[in-house]
């Protein structure tokens, strides 16, 4: 027991910042500005993540072959390793960005921060999931914590409605999950992922409960990363939740469904990867031409981020779909890049937000006059979202397409490839406004330190993996290890 | 004195290290600006100049000056750069064209810090495109190329910019998405030769690869397309007579003059040179679609009113030259392709910049409102001519050799197509019979612009060009003239390394 307890420290440990932000905020006294002082929340949020992650690094080591603990119901690998560091990087920048936001919006600050903790603690818990109810629970933690976040500017009756459009369409969600899980349950007798592998067999789909509850549970993870025709909460949901939450939101909570699914596919329900792969595929299909198209007619810019990462799901899951251990890999670093495109792309729309009062594309006219670093960084995470090289959202498409072409999936890598041009028009109508359209009088954009840090963190890795090599050594191991 | 080592990465990083310290620069500081853009681009252009030289002088052949940094061993992919006599020509025409553009650029006073910036990245890409040895690098490259344009025609041109550089950009994105399956489907077909770790993006291992004939004809096909797409084949050139006509003069200079070139050197490079079956499968189409961009964008030039829409469809001709030269698959032939790409690069960058001044003069680019204007800007006049003439392939300039050879090339062709007889005998003729078409309007608009009488009303106290406008001019002309009268430094630095092109 002891050992067990030793080998889940990581997730004991994020419990433990979790509260210990919590009760931060509790015992700070109150005197002088009450407002002002809380600024070191959030960089002391940062730090207990970026320790945590100093966790992940030394247990690394550890886990050369996966661990079951408690009779299989969590596997510590080192996939679950790698996606861990993903969402504690996440819940490290969207602290440390949201700070002076945090402070000016939030009424309860600490809260905050030990909320975007806890989704972390449950994130973590769907990536090490060894069976279908550690899975649901971790789902719950994560997605529980993202609606009470969605909602925090409750003031706002943007941020009210989209936490109650959340709650009600997540659960929903969550309600389809658990009813395949139990149609699995019940043709297999088992939830445990290694008893499951063992007892599924060769033919998986000759029992009508599997496949129907297989197939529930890829729908229940296709709204989790909002994927279509499973989109329809993600637009309203990130137009209205806090923009850091948004942030955190479209990357780290999009990671845990990817792992999820990976989990889930790739584990038990792996000798039926013919038919899951073009059930996949169909999603994969779909958000990628919704999303890009949709995403064509935006105005505001929370909105064509929602629906452009929609199409970025699309984009991910090709490399589920190629159901190897080159797809893994290839997910893997896609969702890496990821949180770091898309987090700075969220955060630089936060200040861009709080200075102009709106989140509208005619906010940003004329950006690289009034903020060229903060236009140009801007400019990077979209380009790396649309896929230009030598960025990192390039490698992360080339590698997924990759897979897929070696999974023999040529059409929808065409697909994808033509999708990819075609988000290249809305990325480049923000350029657009940022750098061709007049200034017109507006004025410069207040970017607190903290903020700017984060973004200036997202970007260095963004441009960075020009030279991808140590990522992809990791996103390997970690792939292996979902193959063991 | 010795070369210095790594040439070839100098000259590409160059460009790119300037653009980043214009970034520094103060943004008030226009002359260090200037002059930071100018040192980068003279240095790229002594360099270039100095390889050439000592590749002829040495009698070098293949590819040499390699440099080779594996960037991630377990996919194949290697910084992996190199030169033969055909990269060598077209580095030296970019770094020439470069040159003269920030010169012709120097009266850019709006938002000049970005402007030099995003020329020199756009240099970066087509100079890393040139000397890529390494497929992945390769698309790389050209992606680096691509973007900087939209922001350069979007914010410094005229007319109708935004238009024009949207559908320039995802028309040639959409060409890079072909060329990029194709790419990725030679490196998973390729059966390289025994004793190879495993698949590469190493363009000469991929050159010398087998590959299946049916994976030849239908991968050649896409890079065709791919490639086709910014070399500007009929029907998909239409983003480059209005991208040409918005952009700004150095833009256009580049585009016109170096970008298309990109496209024909994927062609030769990629297409031919690693799936010689696919192109000999598809040569007919190759040189019907060149004879018709040659004739078609010569009759199209004859009926423009505006004197950049001229230029720019004379370009569209102009590149069916090269392809037809590809098409038809000899070393003579093949010899005037590249010949023609310096030449009509060093042409149309010339005729840009010269349109650059007189609309920047006379305030107009509608032929119809010009007139006479020799007498005012005589030194204008005589490089217009001289490009003019170059244009039509008057003997004594390069045109003349370009031409000439890719013709007599494609008329000796048939002996090597066994399936396609006499086909490209037609096509030359085709061809030739173009250059009467060429001549017209060449000489319809010199005639127009310069000469007959002078609106002295309107026109009055236009200048001439001034000192910085000189450097492009006369670099640009008297390298027209030179390879005109004496080509052989560059037919031998090109037909030394053609050999292993040919298909």
């Amino acid at each position: 027991m002891n050992q067990m307890l030793a080998q889940f420290r990581l997730e004991l440990l994020t419990l433990a910042a979790a509260l210990v932000v919590v009760l931060a905020d509790l015992v700070q006294p109150t005197a002088g500005g009450r407002r002002a002082s809380r600024r070191w929340l959030g960089w002391f949020a940062g730090a207990l993540a970026v320790m945590l992650l100093t966790e992940v690094a030394r247990a690394w080591g550890d886990f050369p072959r996966p661990q079951m603990l408690w009779h299989g119901a969590i596997i510590q690998d080192r996939l679950g390793m790698v996606f861990k560091a993903i969402f504690l990087l996440g819940v490290a920048v969207a602290s440390v960005g949201s700070v002076d936001f945090a402070v000016s919006r939030f009424r309860h600050v600490g809260e905050y921060y030990g909320l975007l903790f806890f989704s972390a603690l449950g994130m973590m818990l769907m990536a090490s999931a060894g069976d279908l109810l550690t899975l649901y629970l971790g789902l719950e933690l994560a997605t529980i914590s993202l609606y009470v976040l969605t909602s925090y500017a409750k003031l706002t009756p943007r941020s009210a409605e989209a936490g109650l459009k959340y709650i009600i369409l997540g659960a929903t969600a969550s309600g389809i999950y658990l009813y395949g899980a139990s149609l699995i349950y019940g043709s297999v007798g088992s939830t445990r992922f290694v008893e499951m592998a063992r007892l599924v067999g060769p033919h998986p789909l000759s029992s009508p409960g599997l496949a129907a509850g297989g197939l529930l549970v890829i729908c229940a993870f296709g709204f989790k990363v909002a994927a279509a025709p499973f989109h329809m909460w993600a637009p309203d949901v990130y137009q209205g939740a806090p923009t850091p939450v948004t942030g955190f939101l479209s990357t780290a909570s999009k990671a845990a469904g990817f792992a999820a699914l990976l989990r889930v596919l790739l584990g038990p329900m792996n000798a039926a990867s013919p038919t899951w792969s073009t059930a996949v595929l169909v999603l994969s299909a779909l958000s990628m031409v919704v999303g890009n198209l949709v995403a064509l007619s935006q105005h505001d810019i929370k909105r064509m981020l929602a629906y452009s990462g929609i199409a970025q799901a699309g984009y991910a899951l090709v490399g589920v779909a190629a159901a190897s251990g080159l797809g893994t890999l290839a997910t893997v670093f896609f969702l890496f890049q990821y949180l770091f495109t898309n987090l700075g792309a969220f955060l630089i729309v936060t200040a861009v937000g709080s200075s102009a009062g709106d989140d509208e594309i005619a906010s940003y006219h004329g950006l690289s006059r009034r903020n060229p670093t903060l236009a140009l960084a801007l400019l990077l995470f979209l380009l790396s979202l649309g896929g230009i090289p030598p960025l990192s959202g390039f490698w992360a498409k080339l590698f997924v397409f990759w897979a897929a072409i070696r999974s023999g999936l040529y059409g929808i890598v065409l697909l994808g490839v033509l999708a990819s041009v075609l988000s290249l028009y809305y990325y480049l109508m923000v350029a657009r406004a940022m750098y061709i359209e007049p200034a017109a009088g507006k004025p410069s954009v207040r970017v607190p330190v903290p903020l700017a840090v984060a973004v200036l963190v997202c970007a260095l890795v963004v441009v960075g993996l020009v030279y991808p090599a140590h990522v992809l050594e990791w996103t390997k191991e970690a792939a292996l290890a979902l193959l063991r | 004195m010795s070369l210095p080592a790594h040439p070839l990465t100098i000259i590409l990083l160059s460009p790119l290290v300037a653009a980043v310290l214009i970034m520094l620069v103060p943004r008030r500081n226009l002359l260090a600006v200037r002059v930071m853009a100018a040192l980068a681009a003279g240095l790229s252009l002594i360099l270039a100049v100095w390889l050439c030289h000592t590749y002829l002088t040495q009698g070098m052949s293949g590819l040499q000056f390699q440099d080779h940094l594996p960037w991630v061993e377990g996919a194949g992919i290697a910084y992996f750069v190199g030169a033969d006599g055909v990269s060598l020509s077209l580095v030296l025409l970019t770094a020439l064209v470069i040159f003269c553009g920030v010169f012709a650029s120097w009266t850019i006073t709006y938002r000049t810090k970005e402007f030099y910036c995003l020329l020199l990245l756009l240099v970066t890409g087509v100079f890393g495109v040139f000397v890529a040895q390494d497929l992945f690098f390769f698309f790389l490259f050209y992606e680096l190329a691509v973007l900087p344009m939209y922001l350069l025609i979007g914010i410094w041109g005229t007319g109708p910019k935004e238009y024009s550089a949207m559908k320039l950009t995802l028309y040639l994105l959409v060409g890079s998405a072909f060329m990029l399956v194709g790419i990725l489907g030679m490196y998973f077909a390729a059966q390289l030769p025994a004793g190879a770790q495993g698949r590469t993006f190493n363009l000469v291992a991929l050159s010398q690869a087998t590959y299946g004939h049916d994976f030849q004809v239908i991968a050649f096909f896409l890079l065709y397309l791919g490639f086709g797409v910014l070399a500007g084949i009929w029907p998909l050139h239409t983003w480059s007579p209005d991208g040409h006509a918005s952009a700004p003069t150095a833009v256009s200079m580049l585009h016109a003059g170096v970008l298309m070139k990109l496209g024909a050197y994927g062609v030769l490079r990629v297409g031919i040179g690693c799936l010689p079956e696919g192109a000999l499968t598809w040569a007919w189409l190759m040189g019907g679609i060149a004879v018709i961009n040659i004739v078609y964008g010569a009759y199209v030039a004859m009926g423009q009113s505006d004197l950049k829409y001229v230029i720019a469809y004379s370009s569209v001709s102009h590149m069916g030259v090269v392809m037809l030269g590809l098409a038809a698959g000899n070393e003579v032939a093949m010899n005037g392709a590249v010949f023609q790409m310096f030449s009509h690069g060093i042409m149309t960058g010339l005729f840009f910049a010269l349109v650059g001044l007189v609309y920047e003069k006379s305030h107009t680019r509608e032929i119809g409102e010009m007139g006479g204007l020799a007498r005012r800007m005589p030194g204008i006049a005589l490089a217009f001519t001289i490009g003019g003439l170059a244009s039509f392939g008057l003997p004594g300039t390069s045109g003349f050799i370009a031409e000439f050879l890719v013709f007599m090339g494609t008329i000796g062709a048939h002996v090597h197509h066994y399936a396609v007889g006499h086909l490209f005998a037609l096509y030359a003729l085709g061809a030739v019979f173009a250059i009467v078409i060429t001549a017209t309007y060449v000489l319809r608009v010199l005639q127009r612009v310069f000469h007959g009488p002078l609106n002295e009303a309107r026109y009055g106290e236009v200048p001439d060009g001034r000192t910085t406008e000189w450097v492009a001019l006369v670099v640009l002309s008297a390298m027209l003239i030179l390879f005109g009268v004496y080509p052989s430094p560059l037919t031998d630095l090109i037909g030394s390394s053609l050999g292993p092109l040919i298909p």
